[in-house]
């Protein structure tokens, strides 16, 4: 007898704390790294990833310029080259420990530098200098593409902003506002700066780069000075600060969240790596500190395991559940195809999809046939006949290709597609393009088109023959269509003449009108479900959700067209080619909904 | 709400991301022409992307062009005795020029 763990791995238990989702740099949390070798360990530099970083320089009591370079492989610290000039309160920069840079700094004594050093993995050589000296400022990018802003040159905070090319510095336009003791990341394309010291006093505020200027954006939780950081101008943690913060917050592009505290908080440690694998290196007071910490994305104590993972929270006295939540969808660019076309035809989902057929002018109706991945479209076997604006259904492993128009005029052929080749298999009753279909290979339904005229013809297919079914209320060509072939949708289209916003639902016996569309539209195209649908396209950005009763307007596709493609369902799908005449268009795009599995309290 | 232009040529994949359509208003047109919200965010996209950046009257002049020219290729192309709706059925309805935003 099947039990509640089999079912969802997970007993039902009593926590003292609600279970944590499995990943995410809010999840994130410190653990110890290897200590460095170094005697002093203040206000050094540090650039690289967590398994691949370096820490050089310093200054502090008893160093005056400390020279000491040392590298990290995700274990252990080993000593390397000396750096030509010692310093302390200098920047790095460098993704990896084989090529970094260091520049700008102080020694004990005062000495202001502009000195910049390239490592090569081996040795450090001196190149081009800064073109204003100064300390206390910060900077990220690698040892070709750098960027440096804000620091004290001398005497109070400097805006001075300066990109490094791999052969000069270059001054370009200054931070909002002037600043030092702050930490950045990213490049000298893309980079954040935050927090930091002004003329008077620690400052909450942040700014980004885009390669050109900087622009303010939110502000960071927590005002601090010496603090590091690492990441990216969109996704990336700071920590530590003075005297001896242990606060780490995380920038996901719009906004700062705290999220797990270094175990030792301190000021002017290092920072290198990622907004989900970051490090901590020395810092603090004492010139001896070692410690080194390492950030890691994921989750902590108990994960949620799965939807529907029930427990009893001692602490608050709830029952409670795991459940999934939806974000806001949005639609982003996908691979291009290799062909550009209109009027063709798909199936499967967001991540495996298959496109067929297809006007690609100036031909009228193809064989061409693509496979998508998630990332990038396949050219493989094409079908036997050539056609566009046919049925359609099936996956990306098995479809079916019915009806559509040939170089002969409209065509009753059918084919099956095995994940390899497509094969004959028997034709429809009725000879028809512009039509549209759904269902899967062995229990499809096609509908609508256009034969002498426009009809309402439908059929269905078992896997081997096809047969007539109930008509559509409203004969249309160009329409969309979705669903099963006991649950389909059916929406828009040409009446001609006319364009339509007319929908209607099939329950496996005959179909219903429902609500209509809110854009009546030619050429349109659905994803989906009869319940929970998309339709795009017919000349429009416009995309409006079904939701088995009526359609809402959603977030638009970036650009407009007819007679494109889909595939998916409603969390995830996507939309390709479409029609802008006399061209066709190869562009494709996903439309998402972030989900995530969150904990609910259980309710009467 | 004030806007961008420029013209650029999707690339693909990540051209734009579900980031940058939640971040700021983006519009695509014939001609690679693309209308982006005026703010950092649509900057930094226009930046990423390499965008040229255009004036609205450029960027219009790009679109008018374009669909100009699809119109000649529409009225050009005939069928002996074919009806408008069957031509229409064949190419769909004639290009129509139209106004960014």
């Amino acid at each position: 007898m099947t039990d509640f763990k089999a079912i969802k791995g997970f007993n039902v238990k009593s926590l003292t704390a609600d279970p944590l989702p499995g990943g995410g740099v809010a999840n994130g949390a410190w653990a110890s790294g290897g200590n460095l070798n170094g005697t002093n360990n203040q206000k050094r530099a540090g650039a690289g990833a967590q398994t691949s970083a370096i820490v050089m320089g310093g200054v502090g009591t008893g160093d005056d310029s400390n020279v000491d370079t040392e590298l990290y492989n995700g274990t252990a610290w080993t000593e390397v080259n000396n750096l030509n000039s010692g310093r302390g309160l200098a920047v790095g920069a460098g993704t990896v420990n084989t090529a970094a840079l260091l520049t700008s700094g102080r020694t004990a004594s005062q000495a202001v530098y502009n000195e910049t050093e390239i490592w090569n993995g081996t040795s450090w050589t001196e190149v081009n200098n800064l073109n204003t000296a100064r300390y206390y400022s910060s900077g990220d990018g690698t040892s070709t593409a750098a960027i440096l802003a804000g620091g004290e040159p001398g005497s109070g905070a400097t805006a001075d902003t300066e990109t490094w090319n791999g052969t000069s510095w270059t001054e370009v336009n200054n931070l909002n506002t002037a600043r030092a003791e702050l930490t950045s990341m990213g490049t000298s394309a893309a980079a954040i700066a935050a927090t930091g010291t002004t003329a008077t006093a620690a400052t909450v505020n942040a700014e980004t780069w885009n390669g050109t200027s900087w622009t303010e954006v939110n502000n960071v939780n927590t005002a601090r000075t010496l603090l590091a950081g690492s990441g990216t101008s969109t996704s990336a943690i700071i920590f530590g600060g003075n005297p001896a913060l242990a606060i780490t917050e995380a920038w996901d592009g719009t906004s700062w969240t705290e999220v797990a505290d270094l175990a030792v908080g301190r000021n002017n440690t290092t920072g290198s790596g990622t907004a989900t694998l970051g490090l901590a290196a020395g810092g603090g007071t004492n010139p001896t500190a070692v410690a080194t910490e390492e950030f890691t994305a994921g989750g902590i104590g108990d994960t949620i395991k799965n939807e529907g993972q029930i427990y009893y929270n001692s602490t608050a006295g709830t029952m409670n559940i795991t459940a999934v939540v939806y974000g806001t969808g949005a639609w982003a660019a996908g691979g291009n195809m290799n062909t550009s076309r209109s009027i063709l035809r798909a199936a499967g989902t967001q991540s495996a999809t298959l496109a067929f057929g297809g006007n690609i002018p100036p031909e009228t109706g193809s064989v061409n046939t693509e496979t998508y991945n998630g990332s990038t479209w396949t050219e493989v076997n094409d079908m036997n006949t050539s056609r566009n604006g046919s049925f359609q259904a099936g996956t990306q492993a098995l479809a079916l290709a019915s009806t559509g128009t040939t170089p002969g005029g409209r065509t009753a052929n059918s084919e099956e597609w095995d994940g390899t080749n497509w094969a004959e298999g028997n034709n429809v009753n009725t000879a028809r393009y512009e039509t549209t279909g759904c269902g899967i290979q062995t229990a499809a339904l096609g509908f609508a088109g256009i034969s002498t005229g426009n009809v309402a013809l439908t059929e269905n297919y078992d896997g081997t023959s096809w047969t007539e079914v109930g008509d559509l209320n409203t004969a249309r060509r160009s329409l969309a269509g979705t669903g099963t072939s006991t649950l389909a949708l059916a929406c828009g289209g040409n009446e001609a003449p006319g364009t339509s916003a007319k929908s209607e639902e099939y329950n496996g016996t005959s179909w219903a009108e429902g609500n209509d569309l809110n854009t009546a539209r030619i050429g349109g195209t659905s994803f989906g479900i009869q319940t929970d649908a998309v339709v795009a396209f017919g000349g429009t950005v416009n995309v409006e959700f079904y939701n088995g009763t009526s359609y809402t307007e959603g977030a638009n596709i970036a650009t407009s067209g007819t007679q494109g493609g889909s595939a998916g369902n409603s969390l995830a799908g996507l939309v390709f080619g479409r029609q802008p005449f006399p061209s066709a268009c190869q562009a494709t795009e996903e439309w998402t909904v972030p989900e995530s599995v969150t904990n609910l309290v259980m309710s009467d | 709400m004030a806007y961008k232009y420029c013209t650029a040529t999707n690339t693909g994949k990540d051209f734009f991301t579900h980031e940058d359509r939640t971040r700021f208003h983006l519009e695509g047109h014939p001609g690679n022409v693309w209308i982006t919200g005026d703010n950092n965010y649509g900057d930094q996209w226009i930046s990423k992307i390499s965008g040229t950046v255009k004036t609205k009257s450029e960027a219009q002049a790009i679109v008018t062009g374009v669909i100009e020219t699809s119109q000649g290729v529409w009225d050009d192309n005939n069928v002996s005795g074919e009806s408008s709706d069957e031509k229409i059925s064949r190419l769909g309805s004639r290009p129509a020029t139209y106004n960014i935003i």
